[in-house]
């Protein structure tokens, strides 16, 4: 069986691997799945059941979904904050005949006996508040029984009043409003439920009280830890979860105008169904409205669609009863397992054919030497991750450093060092402008700056333009690499890859996939864009010198582009080295009027092939731990040296890889180069024979 | 039908056949680094096995040559075969060495007689030697289609062509006693006759009864090998290489396996090693990249040292270990010689030299 097909390279070119592994790990997905279970239902019922799609189902759909809809809400309180509550359907029960009792029988004014019936259904509920939030009872035994007592205490009342309320009819119109009204022919309780869940949705995602509620479901003891009133926190949600059920109480009072003894009989079931089918977790901290109303549509549609098609109401049970075994289920196993899906989906490798690496025999520009084997060490243990080195016309030293800090080392014998300045970030590529200022591109923060005057630290830019086909909101810059700046003082830095964050770039060697991109920041308009995208881990940077064009590498593909970003030849880009033996890293000048290529591993002919087999790589991020995938071997590197043409002139090695490990960045500086390698902890320094000595690779304009 | 179904929930959930975990080293397997600081007690090019002679004296084969070594290291050319030395055995009064297909009889009442095992068709595969107390001699063959040195191939084909033969110098007399093993690799003969082989690729050791394997001792953390008694009871089990998850995937990626073999250079395959870590074209994987120049020791390994104590019913009681990124790797051989425990790595091809007091 042979890999490299055309049909390989099309599928993985063409097949959305990555789409799918990205929409996956977005939030909303968890609402998607309930959204498409609703156009599901939908789309069965309204080719089984007759009308399904007229105005009048549908106008009835949305006035008992709204009143469903309030109890739904109330029970995702609940839900949220890690209870349960399987006595709403007696609080409704009782709140109902009691609105009755006031309006028909009492004849109290609409507005006091609607105020009445949602304290009594807070107060209902607050007994359970009490009993589960302060109390600590367990909430489904409390409220089981709090469903008994309930509706035992309804059924008495119910058979005491029921003629009473059913012998009188109320003279008032807000009650008929409330009950039979319209807005824009949609009727009423549908905009009161509405305006509830919106405001539900604002509270839960933009409020404290919400983000409480969250907290102490997702953790208690936690949120106990850092100082929320759990216990009054749980106790309210029971008493929000009794408001509700009196509201949708009221609103089904208003319609229907009579009450029976079956009222709000078996609708925990019902509620609790369309909770967990909508996505609101059991287990507590997961939920939202958006969820809660879904989820009250698809039981409503799939319950109201059996009995039209005049299903016995036992099997419309038995279906509510097996709809929310699978939905627990699967809420189970998704929550249990998400992370690993999204993980396992996320990394979609790439088809890329690698070319045959140049020969590293001897008699060659790359014959491996010890050039590097023993050369000065500046800073051992005392930097970790120098990515890039720069140094300025006095001669000082600046690197960067994984705790987020630019170093200083004085010049002449870089003994002395202290922190230059602090960002934050990692800072990678650096670059002096001609006033002096030091420009980094900082690993998950973007293009920054520090003054020369001051060292103050200044964010440069930190987004570019969004594209339009992609998944995942590319406009952030993930991974800003290494910068240049041309002769009229734009700024071109390239952003390795816009799907991984600094502490995971090496996974991006599996995927092997055009998700780099060079950006340009013009600090005249102090506009970002984009103007090259779908390279494969672009790195170095480096301006030519002819004010038209630049180079930059390619590290997972082994090559060199040269860029034209003006002049006759603008937007062209033509490759210079297409076969490096290794994954080349930063780029600078040299005083020779060449250029220096940092290679920060090596090829492996086992890793090429893996690179022509996708699904080998799929497979392997599938069944293997991170530490045990295949990987370039960076831990061998060398620096080169090759013409503008690309011809490789000369190679320095570090052979056993025990001084210099892994070299990223080298940078020319009176007549030494000093080397930077982001797993290192220490600054290499080697003196050149030869070499100008006046040389400075960012000459400095002081003012 | 059934069988394909479970193969394709294996391949989803990646277990049954599409499992590609290892056993950890733990327990009497925890690791130390006794042997990579071990003390040198000779070197010299293509080691390959050591044996103590009836009469007491230290045999090392080295490339073609037998070479005898006295106690300070002194080494002196016993014999010179045409052909690299694959395994060496004390037998009788004498030596027993065999090259990819024959014996050669060293020393002894039998010195100079040959015997040619294989057939024409294969050169052979001779790996180890044992003599058998009815005065004949057990040898393991690796594997019926790939010689010697191509064991990497052996593993990466799935092979299951190895056999346990009986040789009688008698009568020049060839039995089979097992065949189909998957490698094997060290036969041993016990007080009572029963004859014990590893079986590397099944990742265990087995008894050879009637013609069955049965296991002593199984799911290694790696590849074994030879095994010889223990002067104190009980027996030394060398462990040439170290299993590896990325290695157990790769043998189920038939496809990927199979252009590896084909284009690739088999040093540079991802397989197991006898020594590792010192060619920067050798395949890596993202454990073993050196974090501020330290090699982490959870890095996974293509090679490893290991010897395991194990006592007479086969279980392991202690084990010498030089670990990832060390140099004394691929243990083929190991003999208890006046008081020391010597120890053959192949992949440095030196003889290490242990105080059996001062190891537990």
């Amino acid at each position: 069986m042979e890999s490299s097909g055309e049909f390989n390279r099309l599928r993985y070119k063409y097949w959305p691997d990555r789409a799918i592994g990205e929409l996956l790990s977005k939030n909303w997905m968890e609402t998607a799945v309930p959204l498409l279970v609703l156009v599901l239902v939908i789309a069965v019922f309204s080719s089984l059941v007759e009308n399904f799609l007229s105005f009048s189902t549908i106008a009835g759909f949305l006035r008992e979904g709204s009143e469903l809809g309030f109890i739904v809400l109330g029970q995702a309180i609940v839900l949220i904050v890690g209870g349960i509550d399987l006595s709403v359907g007696s609080i409704y029960a009782i709140c109902n005949v009691l609105v009755l009792y006031l309006v028909h029988v009492q004849e109290w004014s609409v507005a006091s006996s609607i105020v009445v019936t949602l304290l009594v259904g807070a107060a209902l509920g607050a007994v359970n508040g009490v009993l589960i939030g302060y109390l600590k009872l367990r909430a489904f035994l409390t409220t089981l029984v709090t469903l008994i007592v309930l509706r035992a205490i309804y059924n008495l009342i119910q058979f005491k009043w029921a003629v009473g309320i059913a012998s009188t009819l109320p003279e008032s119109s807000l009650w008929d409003y409330l009950g039979s009204g319209k807005m824009l022919s949609l009727p009423v309780a549908t905009w009161i439920f509405a305006v509830v869940a919106v405001g539900f949705h604002l509270f839960l995602t933009r409020m404290r009280g919400g983000w409480r509620l969250l907290a102490v479901g997702g953790s208690r003891r936690s949120a106990y830890n850092s100082g929320l009133p759990v216990n009054r926190i749980a106790a309210l949600a029971y008493v929000a979860s009794g408001v509700f059920a009196g509201v949708a109480a009221v609103l089904f009072a208003a319609r229907v105008d009579s009450s029976s003894a079956d009222t709000g009989l078996g609708l925990e079931i019902v509620v609790l169904a369309a909770a967990l089918l909508g996505g609101i977790r059991l287990g507590g901290g997961k939920g939202s409205a958006m969820k809660a109303v879904l989820g009250t549509f698809i039981i409503l549609i799939v319950t109201n669609s059996l009995r039209g098609l005049a299903v016995q109401a036992g099997y419309i049970r038995i279906a509510l009863g097996v709809i929310m075994i699978l939905a627990v289920t699967l809420d189970i196993r998704w929550f249990k397992n998400r992370g690993k899906a999204i993980s396992e989906l996320y990394v979609s490798p790439g088809y890329l054919p690698m070319p045959k690496a140049a020969s590293l025999a001897a008699g060659t520009p790359y014959a491996v030497n010890n050039k590097l084997g023993n050369i000065e060490l500046i800073g051992l243990g005392q930097v970790e991750s120098p990515e890039d080195v720069i140094l300025d016309s006095d001669d000082h030293l600046y690197c960067g450093t994984r705790h987020g800090d630019i170093m200083k080392f004085h010049a002449p014998d870089y003994k002395k060092m202290e922190v230059y300045a602090h960002i934050g970030g990692q800072p990678l590529g650096m670059a002096f402008n001609a006033a002096g200022d030091l420009y980094v591109c900082v690993g998950g923060m973007g293009l920054y700056r520090v003054r020369r005057a001051d060292r103050v630290v200044e964010k440069v830019t930190d987004e570019t333009n969004r594209s339009w086909n992609t998944v995942n909101d590319d406009s952030r810059l993930r991974l800003a690499d290494d910068l240049d700046i041309a002769p009229d003082g734009r700024i071109y830095f390239s952003e390795a890859t816009i799907r991984y964050e600094m502490s995971e770039w090496p996974i991006d060697s599996l995927e092997a996939r055009g998700n780099g991109r060079i950006i340009c920041y013009d600090p005249k308009t102090d506009k970002t864009q984009t103007v090259l995208k779908n390279l494969v881990f672009p790195n170095g940077i480096c301006m030519v010198g002819d004010g038209q064009s630049l180079l930059f590498a390619e590290s997972w593909a082994c090559r060199i582009s040269r860029y034209w970003f003006d002049g006759p030849n603008k937007g062209q880009v033509q490759v210079v080295i297409p076969d490096l033996p290794g994954y080349p890293d930063n780029i600078n000048r040299a005083s020779d009027g060449n250029f220096w290529i940092a290679i920060m591993g090596m090829r492996s002919p086992s890793f090429d092939l893996a690179m022509r087999w996708p699904g080998f790589r799929r497979r392997m991020v599938k069944r293997l731990g991170h530490d045990e995938w295949l990987s370039p071997n960076i831990n061998v590197g060398c620096v080169i040296k090759c013409d503008l043409n690309g011809t490789v002139l000369e190679s320095y090695w570090d052979k056993g890889g025990e001084n210099h490990p892994m070299i990223t960045s080298m940078r020319e500086h009176k007549g030494y180069l000093y080397l930077g390698g982001i797993s290192n902890n220490r600054i290499g320094r080697l003196r050149l024979d030869g070499a100008d000595p006046h040389f400075i690779q960012h000459p400095i304009n002081a003012r | 039908m059934l069988k394909q179904l479970k193969r394709a929930r294996d391949r989803f959930f990646g277990a049954g056949e599409a499992d590609t975990s290892v056993p950890v080293l733990d327990g009497p397997l925890k690791p130390n680094h006794i042997l990579e600081n071990a003390e040198v007690f000779f070197e010299a090019t293509g080691l390959e096995d050591i044996c103590i002679t009836a009469d007491g004296r230290l045999m090392v084969a080295s490339g073609v040559t037998v070479l005898s070594v006295d106690d300070s290291g002194k080494a002196q050319t016993i014999a010179s075969l045409d052909e690299p030395v694959q395994a060496l055995t004390a037998y009788s009064d004498g030596l027993v060495a065999a090259t990819s297909g024959s014996l050669h009889f060293i020393g002894g009442h039998l010195d100079g007689k040959q015997y040619r095992v294989a057939k024409e068709s294969f050169d052979g595969c001779i790996n180890a030697m044992c003599e058998h107390p009815d005065g004949s001699i057990i040898i393991s063959e690796g594997s019926g289609r790939h010689g010697y040195s191509e064991w990497t191939k052996d593993l990466l084909s799935d092979g299951a062509s190895g056999r346990v033969l009986q040789y009688r110098p008698e009568n020049d007399k060839l039995d089979i006693i097992k065949q189909s093993l998957k490698y094997a690799y060290g036969v041993l003969v016990d007080a009572q006759g029963a004859i014990y082989t590893s079986e590397s690729w099944g990742h265990r050791i087995v008894q050879i009864a009637q013609g069955n394997a049965r296991s002593v001792y199984q799911d290694l953390p790696g590849y074994p090998s030879r095994l010889i008694k223990a002067e104190a009871g009980g027996y030394w089990l060398t462990v040439f290489a170290p299993r590896n998850q990325l290695v157990e995937f790769v043998l189920r990626e038939t496809g990927f396996k199979h252009e590896m073999m084909a284009k690739i250079d088999p040093k540079y395959w991802i397989a197991p090693a006898l020594s590792s870590g010192h060619d920067f074209i050798e395949p890596m994987q993202q454990g073993g990249v050196r974090q501020m120049g330290v090699l982490k020791p959870w890095a996974p390994a293509r090679s490893y040292g290991l010897v395991v104590r194990l006592d007479a019913d086969f279980q392991p009681q202690y084990s010498l270990h030089s670990r990832v990124g060390g140099y004394n790797h691929g243990v083929t051989a190991v003999a208890e010689f006046h008081g020391v425990l010597l120890v053959l790595s192949k992949g440095a091809s030196k003889v290490l030299r242990l105080p059996l007091s001062d190891i537990k």
